[in-house]
């Protein structure tokens, strides 16, 4: 029963706050937030005791009905729903947009990307990921600015064309198992005789779920909707903290679903590679702040790619745990950033001077998400990204990883530089909640940072064990490439024309469709000749 | 492309001696309702989102001024630049 309060109740609260129209009706969700996370906690702690719980819609049939199925993973997504949902109320109650329309949509969304961690049917995922792909798009543009209405029409219809091809794709797994749920479909995939008639199906899922991870040819819609300017920044943070991992959530469950008959790991290897490299060098060539850190979620969505599909459990773990810690420390930084083009006016990197100064409370916790994304030791980021490595060791993933944090770095030197300069004279003010929210972001990243090892026994029961003497090393060749970063942005990178005049990936829609196709085939061929 | 997909969908499990199991006679054959189910969920899904595109479509053309793709992305890096 309580899977049902986690997608019902948010939907009839907004409902009910919508019809309400009184200011205070605010309060209202925040409760209702704090009860969501306690009830997700309490929730993850059942199914810790007494396995995944399941139900099934409408006593149907397990094979004809709906279920909606929490094991541990599902389990922990939701907490981090309800836990980032929880922080943004903080950040954004009391500021001037928030009116009960925005609750109702916000609430809503919350309830969708819940009903995604929890559904096991296909058919229901299609459905649902629709819906939250039209109230994202309205999100994006609640301001109702010029540029945010192209970035919102831009989202909506390449997500829209993505999910037909889900939908294909699940068409033609019915036609071949006669089931839509994913463990069904699971348990009977090694009955397949001849792998090549799943080679279609397959690219077809792929190729949607793709799209809504940002994988290397299909992401220019990302950093529009993610950063478009005029969108308020809690919802920036959703979409770059949450709304991502849906997608990387589906990837995760399709590829275990297929996993007995169709293994494409390698290729999806070199994509993640390939994203993870594309995606810093993008970042480094940005100017505006909310475009740098949307640019790294495409960065760091390669590396969680990376680490699910490189073999051996301890990359897997390490990539699960990365998609944690990047919701924690991306969430931090876009609400930093928040602030920062609230009180500046600008959002151009190089106008932006003397933050530390004017706001050293909220420097200091924006540094901690800074040294959690690059990996800094005792941060989040450093012990997923050291499990990741541990996993490929030796080998020219271990130096591609190497690589990507080297440039992330490089394009952190080249975001701190917004800290320095000026004077102190003119402090600004900054509210309490948005004190507390980045506060609590904060001491997360170093929790995380410091209990990883925890988060991974509690979510997968799995133990792992981070051997001392690898973890120096690890430091080692932190510390080395930020020096060696240092030294190449100073001396080089800075008179670089594309780093001054940035870099862009301008697709319109019918490129992103004409390279979804082309993703489509690629996936399509490889899957038919890896299938034996 | 929505109308490929339909077709699609209720080609699926269908046999020429089937019958629609809505009388409780004797059927032999049953078609496999689960898959007119699912289309016309799809169907109610593609014909709202088609009218969120058309009315954001509507308000964009006021913004812009062109239902040119290209040209609306153009004026959208001109603003940019302001």
């Amino acid at each position: 029963m309580i899977l049902y309060a986690f997608v019902l109740i948010p939907i009839i609260a907004g409902a009910v706050i919508y019809l309400i129209p009184k200011k205070q009706m605010r309060w209202v969700a925040f409760a209702l937030q704090i009860g969501l996370v306690v009830l997700s906690i309490y929730n993850f702690a059942l199914i810790r005791l007494y396995g995944p719980s399941e139900i099934v819609l409408g006593n149907f049939a397990k094979i004809a009905g709906i279920t909606l199925r929490c094991d541990t993973l599902s389990g922990a997504l939701i907490i981090l729903t309800a836990f980032i949902f929880l922080i943004c109320f903080i950040f954004g109650l009391m500021d001037k947009f928030v009116n009960n329309l925005f609750i109702f949509f916000f609430l809503t969304l919350q309830a969708l990307v819940m009903t995604i961690f929890l559904s096991r049917d296909l058919f229901n995922i299609y459905v649902v990921t629709e819906v939250s792909t039209i109230i994202v798009s309205v999100l994006i543009m609640f301001k109702k600015d010029s540029r945010s209405m192209y970035d919102g029409m831009l989202y909506l219809i390449t997500n829209i064309a993505a999910m037909t091809f889900f939908l294909i794709g699940l068409g033609f797994i019915y036609k071949i198992f006669g089931s839509l749920d994913m463990n069904i479909i699971g348990a009977r995939m090694h009955e397949i005789q001849d792998a090549k008639v799943l080679a279609v199906p397959f690219a077809f899922l792929m190729t949607g779920v793709s799209l809504k991870c940002a994988f290397l040819p299909l992401f220019s819609w990302l950093p529009k909707a993610h950063a478009t300017p005029s969108a308020p920044s809690v919802v920036s943070v959703i979409l770059s903290g949450l709304y991502v991992k849906c997608g990387i959530y589906l990837f995760i469950r399709i590829r275990e679903m297929f996993m007995p008959a169709l293994e494409m790991d390698n290729i999806f290897l070199i994509i993640g590679i390939l994203t993870g490299v594309v995606g810093f060098i993008l970042a480094m060539s940005q100017k505006d702040i909310k475009m740098i850190l949307a640019y790294h979620t495409i960065s760091q969505l390669g590396i969680v790619l990376i680490g699910i599909t490189a073999g051996g459990e301890y990359a897997y773990y390490g990539g699960v745990l990365h998609l944690f810690n990047h919701a924690v420390f991306k969430s931090l930084l876009f609400l930093s950033a928040g602030i920062i083009i609230s009180k500046y006016g600008t959002r151009d990197i190089s106008k932006i001077r003397g933050v530390f100064k004017k706001m050293p409370y909220v420097s200091i916790m924006t540094f901690a998400a800074i040294l959690g994304i690059t990996g800094a030791p005792l941060f989040n980021g450093s012990i997923s990204k050291y499990f990741i490595q541990s996993g490929v060791k030796g080998g020219i993933v271990e130096y591609a990883l190497i690589l990507i944090n080297l440039g992330t770095i490089i394009s952190f030197i080249k975001f701190s530089t917004m800290f320095f300069g000026g004077s102190v004279k003119d402090r600004i003010h900054v509210a309490f909640g948005k004190k507390a929210a980045v506060t609590i972001m904060a001491i997360m990243c170093l929790l995380m940072g410091m209990g990883g090892t925890l988060v991974i026994r509690s979510v997968f029961n799995y133990s792992v064990s981070i051997n001392m003497i690898e973890y120096i090393k690890k430091t080692a060749v932190y510390f080395a490439s930020l020096a060696g970063g240092y030294l190449v942005y100073m001396k080089y990178l800075k008179k670089m024309k594309f780093i001054k005049e940035g870099l862009e990936m301008e697709l319109s829609v019918n490129g992103i469709a004409i390279s979804m196709t082309a993703f489509f085939i690629f996936i399509a061929g490889a899957a038919y000749f890896i299938a034996i | 492309m929505g109308g490929g997909v339909i077709l699609f969908f209720l080609s699926i499990n269908r046999t020429a001696e089937s019958m629609p199991p809505i009388f409780s006679g004797d059927v032999v054959v049953a078609a496999d309702p689960l898959p007119q189910a699912l289309v016309i969920t799809a169907i109610v899904v593609g014909i709202s989102v088609t009218a969120v595109a058309l009315i954001m479509f509507i308000s964009m053309y006021h913004k812009f001024g062109t239902t040119n793709w290209l040209k609306a992305m153009k004026h959208r890096l001109e603003r940019e630049d302001e």
